[in-house]
């Protein structure tokens, strides 16, 4: 805190004398002694660092076993440090379970590729990851406080979604097979349900914050999937491609997937937040079957991205979320301009047509930064 | 007390899982016959080079340049460690042979059957890196080969070729 600040504010007649002396008096007494905490710090980065270093330039002497024998003992022993614990860490200092967990959590992934690496074993990358979702989930699920965590979870079963689709993808043998497009689309769905899982355990839970950062998380994703099919439904149709029924089958097991999360939220659903929350979702979900209809047409396809977008604007606006609807608002200029570049792209190519797209731009720009700021709501809690 | 048990259960799975995991890697890690494969270098200007080293088989019997990347399986003949021949069948050609043919190898989820993957420590993949580009000398991998068919590689040694390649040594 700095005392030409408060000195400036005095003199503006923004606080008096008595506030002045009262801040002072509590910052001194909260003063953190900055400097010595950066030396404990780069004394404590100075060591990890070389133990580290020491650890890696013998690596290799180091017999497999022992390795993956300290390996694990760190994972118990963090283990039975978060059980012994655990509960007085989190009421103490929260953050700590948080970092506990999340350190336990990547000990326990880099154990796996450490088994690849001492005994020779190769596999696709979703198989350890969704090994370690099934043995970590329940352990962050339960006692997880944050985003730290919340993200851990959800970026393990996107990762794992997409690495199983591409996998698949790979070793795909032609022609398509409606099992294989089942499992595909179940896969790349599976990380939505989030939503639904965190909207149910976060209406009664002391850990709303760690359940509402996770049911943001998995509505995103939603979202982005939406939103990704939108922009792809440009090429097509898809209904004339060759595997076209097995892309309609793909796209409407999605959107059951995400209908059946939008439903568990909105019986969840306390607040008007709860319900825009659970009506987005059923948008994205259903935004792959207009997707595949209307698929074909580049403009169709950016008033198809836009319709979603602006139905995440609406629901911003009721639900009171300022920084989503501007987010909103933002994505739906930029597509605006992207489109005009698509629609007539010879505009480029002469001096008049850069003007009038530079003029265009900006006309965007402002009226969506207008619309961002007039029209925002207060702000307030997001989803 | 049901939290209790519910939050330590939550707990203990991890371990025992991880600990369920390696000791059955380790497990299977044992199991399967060790055959010996020549291979050549794969390619040198991989970015990950000096972890592992990838290369490429030759097994004996096959022609060379023989296609194999849709080849589900080989049959091994000989006598382990030895192979005398192995033998391909048209691909996608029903489920592995399991009669007729004793030991067979089955192409991995990463790999197909032409390349492999050996992860060395840093210090050594350089020489042998070298080593597989010398046209006099013969890089042999050691597999183990499970009843299923699954290939691990382990080590990799040379041996002098009974006649150098011609020409400066090239990787494919």
């Amino acid at each position: 805190m700095s005392d030409r600040k408060l000195k400036a504010w005095e003199q503006a007649g923004l606080i008096d004398a008595a506030t002045a002396a009262r801040i002072r008096a509590w910052e001194s007494a909260h003063a953190r002694p900055l400097g010595l905490w950066a030396v404990i710090g780069i004394a404590a980065l100075a060591i990890g660092l070389g133990l580290v270093s020491v650890v890696a330039a013998n690596w290799d002497a180091i017999p497999g076993l022992a390795r993956l024998a300290i390996h694990f003992a760190l994972i118990a022993g963090l283990a039975v440090w978060l059980g012994w614990r655990g509960a007085a860490v989190a009421q103490a200092h929260a953050w700590w379970l948080e970092a506990g967990l999340f350190v336990l959590g990547m000990l326990g992934l880099t154990f796996m590729g450490h088994l690849g690496q001492v005994y020779q074993t190769s596999s696709p990358l979703w198989q350890p990851v969704a090994l370690w979702l099934v043995l970590f989930a329940p352990l962050l699920l339960g006692r997880g406080l944050g985003w730290l965590t919340a993200a851990m979870v959800m970026l393990a079963a996107v990762f794992a979604a997409w690495n199983f689709a591409f996998d698949l993808g790979d070793r795909r043998p032609e022609p398509a097979q409606p099992w294989l497009t089942l499992r595909l689309a179940l896969a790349v769905a599976a990380p939505a349900l989030f939503a639904g899982l965190a909207a149910r355990m976060g209406a009664a839970s002391p850990r709303a914050a760690f359940w509402r950062r996770l049911e943001q998380m998995a509505l995103a994703y939603a979202l982005g999937g939406a939103s990704l099919c939108a922009i792809a439904s440009q090429s097509g149709p898809w209904y004339h491609e060759a595997d076209g029924d097995y892309v309609l089958l793909g796209t409407a097991v999605i959107g059951l997937v995400g209908l059946v999360t939008a439903g568990v939220m909105r019986t969840a659903a306390q607040d008007r937040g709860g319900y825009m929350a659970a009506a987005l979702m059923a948008g994205a979900a259903i935004t792959p079957i207009i997707a595949f209809f209307l698929s074909g047409s580049e403009t169709v396809a950016a008033l198809l991205f836009m319709t979603l977008w602006a139905g995440v604007a609406g629901a911003a606006l009721l639900a009171g979320w300022r920084g989503v609807f501007q987010l909103a608002v933002a994505v739906i200029a930029l597509r605006l301009i992207v489109l005009s570049f698509e629609l007539a792209g010879d505009l480029l190519t002469s001096g008049a047509g850069l003007i009038a797209s530079g003029v265009m731009i900006l006309a965007v720009a402002w009226g969506a930064l207008r619309i961002a700021r007039r029209f925002a709501p207060e702000q307030g809690e997001a989803a | 007390m049901n939290r209790l048990h519910s939050a330590l259960l939550a707990l203990l799975l991890p371990l025992a899982g991880l600990a369920a995991l390696w000791g059955w890697t380790h497990y299977r890690a044992g199991q399967g016959t060790e055959w010996q494969v020549p291979v050549q270098g794969y390619d040198p200007r991989d970015l990950l080079r000096g972890h592992y080293i990838t290369f490429r088989y030759d097994w004996p019997g096959l022609e060379a340049g023989a296609d194999l990347t849709f080849q589900p399986d080989l049959c091994i003949e000989g006598t382990a460690p030895v192979i005398r021949r192995v033998q391909a069948r048209a691909a996608f050609d029903g489920p592995p042979p399991r009669t007729g043919c004793r030991q067979f190898v089955r192409r991995s989820d990463r790999f197909g059957l032409d390349q492999g993957i050996l992860y060395v420590p840093q210090d050594k993949a350089a020489g042998l890196e070298e080593k597989l580009r010398d046209p006099r000398l013969q890089g042999m991998v050691t597999i183990r080969v499970r009843d299923d068919g699954h290939i691990t590689p382990l080590r990799m040694d040379f041996r002098p070729r009974s006649e150098p390649l011609a020409g400066p040594a090239s990787t494919p």
